[in-house]
């Protein structure tokens, strides 16, 4: 028995190991869910001028979306200018981001906070800091007055231009714009900042994607170009000046060349980068802007103006689906209102449903798809509405008011009534019993009114239970884990003990075995010396059966010969001693004490090597 | 002997107190019939009064609960009504009567659930209980199956049969996780709660919250409570405007004795 070992032995472990195994990944992944999500929101400046404005950003780390609640503010507007997501996977780690930026917009001077407000964000709901700035009247120093102190001179090595503003636009109007940063081809240039608006009353929209790059040809001298796609949008009204401005670094060549050196002539030691590679250039930090243009900033006309009318402006196409146009009264109804088109869309607000106590409207909420930019593509809002009488035949007409710059009018836009089946509602109450209203009892005229959802009352009280509470809080589920965890812990230990135990044991008898034969190949030395044949040849016997017995897991004295020729090689030393020993012993055979010196040199070395 | 005469005497008096206690106190069907009656005769109010005593007195169970709610439907404190049918529902998630109710006050209020996903509708199958114990009967048998292994070793289907646990168990533990918040909600008992921006009064609302939505509240501050409403949004509301689904005998009995 000492000698089975139980497959549960060799296994408690590995199933142990199994079962870590199996929990890691969903302890993984758990962790992963409370990850760290981090929120940073930033502001790109502290100060600025009424007209002007300041570009909020808002950064997410370690989350793929989020949902922000950007607070109403009196006397602020936040224009939503997209979101940017960024993903990483860096030695097998992987990060994401995503930006959001708003241009904020103020209507009055003054000093401004934004409280904390929320983000959901990767199953959390992180709160931002809150943040502080002044707005101050457009006659006090601004920053870009600074900043074109600051300007340094490019000396026509580089410009930029910017294409597609109009000498008068509405507020509101989306211009989309080009702007271009040109550089001669023999310099490098790397872009520092983006393109960024100097002059009141305009929003620059963050560019729409990487900027492009590419050659052109401009007044007969070929340049390097980077472009950017972007759009500004006049918030306020009036005459305004605006320029753009672009931040780089020139990489200039140091001096020429000395001439004469045929071999650096060639064109293919001329370019940029072997002089960048040499060190043979100097940086200028520039900034270039362009020239400053005049924008007549038309005001939306009073005269005309529908009422809900918004502050879209651009050109929109509006439709309204709903589903399902089959119902019972008191079930809901998903209005899909998808305004498409181009213009200003963070203006762009959901229409109203008509007040009507035959419906029940709830919030909508509105998703912006774009088609490449932030100026055209589409709004889709969802409404739930609820139609409250069976007498409905059709969905109210919704109205979408925007106003149009190349019309120079208000546009409204009906939607088709949309035709609706309802239902009575599955009522069920055929065995409730309204009581009458007890006269003078305003209580009870309410509850006349009510209709009960169940028609039956429960009879049989069923079981009572102390709380309402979760498995983890009862003493019984912990006790019953704590029982079957102290369990398997227990025949965990017993089995490594008893193997232990068991190894232990084993070493004992080995060595006991060892000091055994030592002492018996002794004997058999002093037996060869005294020339007693007897005592050599039975000595023998027993020190192979001995030596074999522990192996064989058998009893010695069951040892026979024809076990020794069944399980060890024919040319064995132990079968030839033994069979010599048996002869002597049956077969009156006798050694000398050569022959006896002999065998007991082979019998020991058999006994070391052979199991 | 004196000793024994007035232990006697003390035995006896508390006898009699237990049984004249007893004895004041009414049987749970009796008051369940009479609360039945208030119901069947539209006397609402009086009805959910004795359905909260027999809730104080006696414990909580799904089938008062149900009544209770229904009550409350009655008196259109649709808030109430869900709160008890979900109560109901976390003794017994299996009642059909109380699910058919629940679905139906919520299609009234036009609170119907949001559209979930694969992985939602998959651990929704059960709840966070049912999940434990599901876990927990993994856990039984792999002991068990462990145990009569070690004493006796079993076929090979054993092989197959102890990963399967395993996983079993790791599913149900990661369901019961899922679960957890869905099944520690709170319900909105106010009707047009409205959500706010920071935890006092006269902040800014972020959304209006309908009677009988179920948020998940996060921390509390003072008497405002920071919750998670799922797709409307979060935000701080008043602590007295929405009630904890987890509850107690005791805490119907307090407010009984408070009203």
């Amino acid at each position: 028995m000492l000698g089975k070992k139980t497959p549960f032995s060799a296994l408690s472990p590995s199933l142990l190991l199994l079962y870590v195994l199996m929990i890691l990944p969903f302890s993984g992944s758990l962790a992963t869910a409370q990850k760290s999500v981090n929120l940073s929101a930033t502001l790109s400046t502290t100060h600025f001028n009424l007209g002007s404005s300041a570009t909020l950003r808002i950064r997410i780390n370690g989350a793929r979306s989020a949902e922000i609640h950007i607070p109403e503010i009196d006397n602020l507007i936040f224009h939503e200018r997209g979101q940017s997501s960024q993903m990483q996977l860096i030695n097998g780690t992987f990060s994401s981001s995503i930006t959001s930026t708003y241009v904020i917009e103020a209507l009055k001077e003054g000093s401004y906070s934004i409280p904390p407000f929320t983000v959901d964000a990767g199953g959390t709901t992180l709160t931002t800091e809150s943040l502080n700035f002044e707005v101050s009247s457009s006659s006090s120093p601004s920053n870009a007055a600074t900043d074109s102190r600051e300007k340094t001179n490019a000396e026509g090595l580089a410009f930029v231009t910017v294409q597609g503003i109009t000498g008068r636009a509405y507020t509101g109007e989306v211009m989309p714009v080009t702007i271009k940063a040109y550089f001669q081809r023999k310099i490098g240039a790397e872009i520092t900042a983006p393109p960024a608006l100097t002059g009141d009353g305009f929003i620059l929209s963050p560019p729409e994607s990487e900027p492009l790059q590419g050659v052109e040809n401009y007044q007969g001298r070929t340049y390097s170009v980077i472009s950017w796609q972007s759009a500004i949008t006049p918030i306020r009204d009036g005459r305004h000046k605006i320029a753009i401005d672009v931040g780089a670094i020139l990489q200039l060549p140091l001096k020429n060349r000395p001439s004469g050196n045929r071999l650096f002539d060639d064109d293919f030691f001329s370019n940029d980068l072997f002089d960048s590679f040499f060190g043979n250039v100097r940086q200028q930090k520039v900034k270039m802007q362009t020239n400053p243009q005049t924008v007549t900033v038309i005001p939306l006309p009073e005269k005309g103006r529908p009422p809900g009318f918004d502050g879209a402006v651009g050109n929109f196409d509006f439709t309204v689906t709903a589903q399902p146009q089959a119902v019972a009264a008191g079930e809901p109804i998903t209005l899909t209102m998808t305004i498409s088109g181009k213009g200003n869309f963070d203006r762009v607000s959901v229409p109203e449903f008509p007040a009507d106590e035959n419906w029940k409207s709830y919030s909508a909420n509105g998703t912006f798809f774009s088609s490449g930019n932030s100026y055209s593509g589409k709004k889709v809002f969802e409404r739930a509405v609820v139609a409250k009488s069976a007498a409905l035949t059709a969905i109210p007409s919704l109205r979408f008011s925007y106003f149009d710059p190349a019309r120079k009018s208000y546009v409204t836009l009906n939607s088709d009534p949309l035709s609706l089946h309802v239902e009575e509602e599955e009522s069920a109450d055929e065995n409730i019993v309204i009581p009458p209203a007890k006269p003078g009892n305003p209580g009870d005229v309410k509850e006349k009114q009510a209709s009960p959802p169940s028609m039956q009352t429960r009879v049989t009280s069923g079981d009572f239970h102390e709380e309402i509470a979760p498995l983890f809080e009862r003493t019984w589920f912990w006790f019953t884990v704590f029982l079957c965890t102290a369990l398997l812990l227990a025949l965990a230990v017993y089995s490594l003990t008893r193997r232990y135990r068991l190894n232990t044991l084993e070493q004992l008898q080995k060595r006991k075995l060892q000091h055994m034969i030592q002492t018996g190949l002794v004997t058999l030395h002093e037996a060869a010396a005294a020339g007693d044949d007897v005592a050599f040849l039975t000595g023998c016997r027993h020190l192979i059966r001995l030596h074999l017995a522990s192996e064989w897991n058998m009893e010695p004295a069951a040892i026979s010969l024809y076990d020794l020729e069944w399980r060890l090689s024919g040319d064995s030393a132990l079968v030839e001693i033994f069979s010599t020993a048996q002869q002597h012993a049956y077969g009156g055979l006798h050694l000398n004490s050569r022959q006896m010196n002999t065998l007991l040199i082979r019998l020991r070395d058999a006994l070391e090597e052979e199991p | 002997m004196k000793n024994l005469a007035m232990f006697l005497c003390m035995l006896a008096a508390a006898l009699i107190a237990l049984y004249a206690d007893a004895a004041a106190g009414r049987p749970p069907s009796q008051l369940l019939q009479e609360a039945n009656d208030d119901y069947g005769a539209g006397r609402f109010t009086e009805a959910a009064q004795v359905y909260r005593q027999i809730l104080g007195e006696y414990g909580l169970s799904a089938e008062i609960l149900h009544n209770l709610g229904n009550s409350y439907a009655a008196q259109q404190r649709n808030g109430q009504a869900i709160l008890q049918y979900l109560r109901g529902l976390r003794l017994e998630p299996g009642d059909d009567d109380l699910q058919a109710d629940l679905v139906l006050i919520r299609e009234k209020t036009g609170l119907f659930a949001p559209q979930q996903n694969f992985r939602d509708r998959f651990f929704g199958i059960l709840d966070m209980n049912q999940w434990l114990l599901s876990a927990l009967a993994g856990y039984i048998l792999l002991t068990v199956l462990l145990v009569c292994h070690f004493f006796r070793p079993l076929t090979q289907s054993f092989f197959f049969i102890v990963p399967l646990l395993i996983i079993l168990m790791a599913l149900s533990c990661f369901g019961a996780l899922q679960q957890y918040r869905v099944w520690d909600g709170s319900v909105v008992v106010d009707d047009r709660t409205r959500l706010l921006l920071s935890p006092f009064s006269s902040a800014a609302p972020v959304a209006v919250l309908e009677e009988g939505t179920v948020v998940f509240s996060e921390k509390r501050h003072g008497e405002y409570h920071y919750v998670d409403a799922g797709t409307t949004g979060s935000g701080w509301i008043p602590a007295g405007s929405l009630e904890r689904i987890r509850t107690s005998r005791l805490k119907f009995d307090q407010d009984n004795a408070a009203q």
